[in-house]
């Protein structure tokens, strides 16, 4: 087996992707989720960062273990903490499963949501911000 | 039959044992952060030190945006420079 080699943007672009694809998100952000913010910000969005983990040397690459930042930019804080309570909803419901990930398939087994950071941005302070963290355990 | 009865300071006996060691492993903290964070940085890679005090052993930045470099912005992608470091030092786990 050709073991594939998956990048932080094949991560990002797979979450992003997964992510709109669920409808009771969709209902409250439509497509806004996002990799890196459009110039022109609309807002409730979502951006999806991978700031750590990878591929576990010790594993031949078969494992990887990636660390999201999640962050949830609304007009208001009551949207931004629904729009974060849906996203740990549907991804605690329905991410542990088998993914497409670039080309390859992806077994999510473990996805952890951390603590919720609720605040306003700090360039920006009209902007409610909710921040949070999600941690996969997977193998390909 | 034997038991074990910890001292009632055990938490402090172990964390003045390992003390050195940790230290050892923020400053290889540091150092992979410098190492990742863009150049367009100003002085943040400078920034970064090793702490000990009473919040205990770490990493930290004391740069003026050190939490926008880190944690991003709705201008600004974050660059999670020590997270990005302490992870490969071992598993971060976000408290």
């Amino acid at each position: 087996m050709t073991l594939p080699v998956l990048t932080a943007s094949n991560w990002k672009a797979w979450l992003c992707g997964w992510l709109r694809a669920q409808p009771e998100l969709a209902a409250l952000v439509s497509t806004r989720v996002y990799s890196k913010l459009p110039a022109a910000k609309v807002w409730p969005a979502v951006r999806v960062a991978r700031t750590a983990g990878g591929p576990i040397e010790e594993t031949g690459g078969y494992l990887h273990d990636p660390l999201f930042q999640l962050d949830v930019f609304a007009d208001d804080e009551a949207t931004a903490e629904r729009v974060m309570s849906t996203l740990a909803a549907v991804v605690a419901a329905r991410l542990v499963g088998t993914h497409t990930v670039n080309t390859a398939t992806v077994t999510v087994t473990s996805a952890v949501v951390g603590p919720i950071h609720e605040g306003w941005d700090d360039t920006a302070e009209t902007v409610a911000r909710h921040r949070s963290s999600l941690r996969l355990t997977t193998h390909i | 039959m034997s038991r074990f009865q910890p001292a009632p300071n055990l938490d402090t006996i172990l964390a003045d044992a390992t003390k050195v060691e940790r230290a050892g492993v923020a400053a290889g903290i540091i150092r992979d952060a410098r190492g990742d964070v863009h150049t367009d940085t100003g002085g943040y890679a400078r920034s970064l030190r090793v702490f000990d005090d009473q919040r205990g052993v770490g990493a930290e930045t004391t740069d003026f945006a050190g939490h926008i470099i880190e944690w991003g912005s709705s201008r600004q992608s974050p660059q999670a420079p020590l997270r990005h470091a302490a992870d490969a030092a071992g598993r971060f786990e976000e408290r």
